[in-house]
């Protein structure tokens, strides 16, 4: 396979002792890609960025940087950068020294490293503020001091671990596109960490989604978030209601016996087989709610068990006999005389598209078996 | 009525009061004994010692003579020498400890202080027995056929620094030990992450942010040399004297007050230059809000 990649991973696995942080991690990640690695607290995507980094080395498994097996190459030799979560600034240098730093090791000439370091600068939007020390600088000014300082080396891959976790939601949001725009303009290959799904939706080129030191799918966004091959991942990246059960065969074709009473429709060619125990997700928002206008309604019928405002959206659970609670999402924007708000204790009708049906495999079998 | 108490402890007025033991401490056992060391200074020795108050400059005029300056350039030059070498040994020490240590710390932390669970005398009468002619150092430096006759270090300047060093060590050890060990171990891994080697990484990161340390090491254990009388009179035999000795003998047996007084003071302000100066030299560099 003479295909190159910026960074492969093969077959990577890291123990702490008798911890597994990472386990069996098979990634490829492109030129120039914004590839995200997405997953909850704990699930080792720390320890994964600091091996391509350097700084933990694989119990297993090979890492290669632009083609290169990095085995005991020690960090800093390696051609990758990092922007640490906390930023690790040095406190006793000034923004300019602190940008100044990397090419400071590699000898390079003073009036050379006086320009690019106006350059990084210009690039974050920093100009000015040169002598300030780190602790004189907002939040989001120290992280575009971390960036400037990590990029102004021209790395191959540079790596970010959760470098927003620390900035307030509004600031969060507005770094969130600039780093994005950033990254399209030096072309440098980012490999994001983070645990917001949220933000590696909007973000990335690429999503690898990890569980317990495992990966769970790989994906672009739309298609890890419209196509989840797992619960977890259902779960994970926004919300789901899952119905578990047994696929039989209907008059109308397939569908999923939740309950005796209660039968699911399934989408047409789903690949699911008669007798197979599957879970469906539906996302809260492709649930429709109607006031019940008949005196025997058909279909799902449930009742509102409460609403929350949620500013754009409003929120509903609905009690469903035999299904239990299903959450649906409306637009509040939608809201008009036609369809009003629906008051707990309402009774209403359950529907979605077919296609909002998402089939995934039952929890325990999913795509990988766990050993004790 | 629930009154939020915070705010009464984070009062200006409430938190005075909690300097209040330690101010009449520093009062009573330390403005008043110096400002009587400060008047006596310039009064003279009584007729059967003890003194008599007045103003003149005689005792500091006396101190301007050769044989007392020597004295004081002495108490300088052994102090530094002695700080020197507690930093030098003290350093890597402490540099082990914070970092290389990660089981057992507190037990490492305790072997470095087991020495002053002795008495000070105890331990400083101890070294003459491993230093003098026929000690252990010298029984096995001829063993080994390294040297040919004793090596004198007891009654020298070199014995007297051993013996300083040994007893002040830990003080140096501490206060550098706090600094590196709370020193943010991700800065490290950014600057090799940054390309700097280890080399690099020690001088540029871990030596100026231990640079507070340093500092506190060095006045702790400067300033009580400078002061020490034990160690030269045990370890020098009485024929090296420090200010400390000097000051001492003045007022136990010579019973001289006056010049005892003198001595003192001039002692306290010549540290208080030295330490200005070397405050504004190496305070400049460490001036660090993180530390
Ligand atoms: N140095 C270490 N020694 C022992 N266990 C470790 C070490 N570093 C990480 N681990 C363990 O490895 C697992 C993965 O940790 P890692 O830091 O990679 O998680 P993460 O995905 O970055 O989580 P978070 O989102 O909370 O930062 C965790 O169970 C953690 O406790
Ligand atoms: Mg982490």
């Amino acid at each position: 396979m003479p295909e190159s990649w910026d960074v492969e991973l093969q077959g990577v696995t890291k123990y702490f002792g008798s911890v597994v942080a990472v386990e069996g991690l098979t990634l490829r990640i492109q030129s120039g890609q914004f590839y995200s690695l997405l997953g909850p607290s704990g699930c080792g995507k720390t320890t994964t960025l600091r091996m391509i980094a350097g700084f933990e080395h694989p119990s297993q498994g090979i890492i290669r940087i632009a083609g290169q097996d990095v085995l005991g190459i020690p960090p800093y030799r390696r051609n990758v950068n990092m922007v640490f979560q906390h930023y690790a600034l040095f406190p006793h240098m000034s923004v300019e020294e602190n940008v100044a730093y990397g090419l400071k090791q590699k000898k390079v000439s003073v009036p050379e490293i006086a320009r690019r370091v106006q350059q990084a600068l210009a690039m974050v939007q920093l100009t000015g503020l040169e002598r300030r020390r780190p602790h004189e600088l907002s939040g989001g000014q120290q992280q575009r001091v971390a960036l400037a300082r990590a990029l102004i080396n021209r790395p191959t891959v540079l790596l970010l671990d959760e470098p927003l976790g620390a900035l307030d939601q509004k600031l969060r949001k507005a770094m969130q596109l600039e780093l994005k725009s950033l990254q399209r303009t030096v072309g440098i290959t980012f490999i994001y960490v983070t645990h917001d799904q949220e933000e590696a939706l909007t973000m990335s080129d690429y999503i690898a989604v990890m569980n317990a030191g495992r990966l769970e799918q790989l994906g672009t966004a739309i298609e890890v978030y419209e196509r989840p091959r797992t619960r977890f991942v259902a779960d994970f990246i926004g919300l789901s209601n899952f119905f578990r059960g047994e696929v039989i065969r209907s008059e109308g074709g397939l569908v999923v016996a939740v309950d005796r009473r209660m039968h699911l429709a399934l989408p047409p060619h789903s690949g699911a087989r008669p007798g197979q125990r599957i879970t469906v997700a539906v996302r809260p928002e492709k649930v429709r709610l109607a006031p019940v206008s008949s005196d025997a309604p058909s279909g799902l019928v449930g009742r509102v068990a409460s609403s929350t405002y949620l500013g754009e959206q409003t929120e509903y659970r609905v009690g469903v006999n035999g299904l239990g609670t299903i959450i649906a999402r409306r637009q509040n924007s939608e809201i008009d005389s036609a369809t009003p708000r629906l008051a707990a204790g309402e009774l209403v009708q359950l529907s979605w598209a077919l296609e909002s049906s998402l089939i995934l495999p039952e929890e325990g079998v999913a795509s990988h078996e766990r050993e004790g | 009525m629930l009154r939020p108490t915070t705010d009464r402890a984070a009062s200006p007025s409430a938190s005075r009061w909690l300097v209040l033991p330690a101010g009449v401490w520093y009062f009573f056992f330390f403005v008043i004994p110096l400002s009587f060391a400060f008047i006596f200074s310039f009064g003279h020795r009584g007729a059967y010692g003890g003194i008599e108050l007045g103003f003149s400059f005689d005792q500091y005029v006396r101190l301007a003579q050769p044989i007392y300056s020597k004295t004081f350039l002495t108490t300088l030059a052994m102090a530094s020498a002695g700080t020197l070498g507690c930093l030098i040994l003290g350093y890597p020490l402490a540099y082990f400890l914070a970092t290389r240590v990660h089981r057992h710390k507190l037990l490492m932390l305790l072997l470095v202080i087991i020495p002053f669970w002795t008495s000070f005398l105890i331990r400083t009468y101890g070294i003459t027995i491993l230093i003098n002619d026929r000690g252990l150092l010298n029984t096995l430096l001829m063993n080994l056929g390294w040297v040919s006759e004793p090596v004198r270090l007891l009654f020298t300047p070199w014995g007297i620094l051993l013996g300083l060093v040994y007893n002040y060590l830990p003080l140096m050890v501490f206060p550098l030990y706090v600094s590196l060990e709370r020193l943010d171990k991700t800065l490290l891994e950014a600057s090799k992450d940054l390309g700097a080697g280890r080399l690099a990484t020690f001088r540029n990161i871990t030596l100026p942010l231990s640079l507070p340390g340093v500092i506190a090491g060095l006045m702790l254990v400067f300033i009580p040399l400078t002061g020490e009388y034990v160690v030269p009179q045990i370890l020098g035999g009485g024929k090296i004297l420090f200010m400390g000795g000097l000051i001492t003998s003045q007022f136990v047996s010579t019973r001289d007050w006056a010049f005892g007084s003198a001595a003192a003071v001039s002692l306290i302000v010549l540290l208080l230059l030295v330490i200005t100066v070397y405050m504004r030299r190496l305070g400049r560099r460490a001036e660090d809000p993180f530390a």
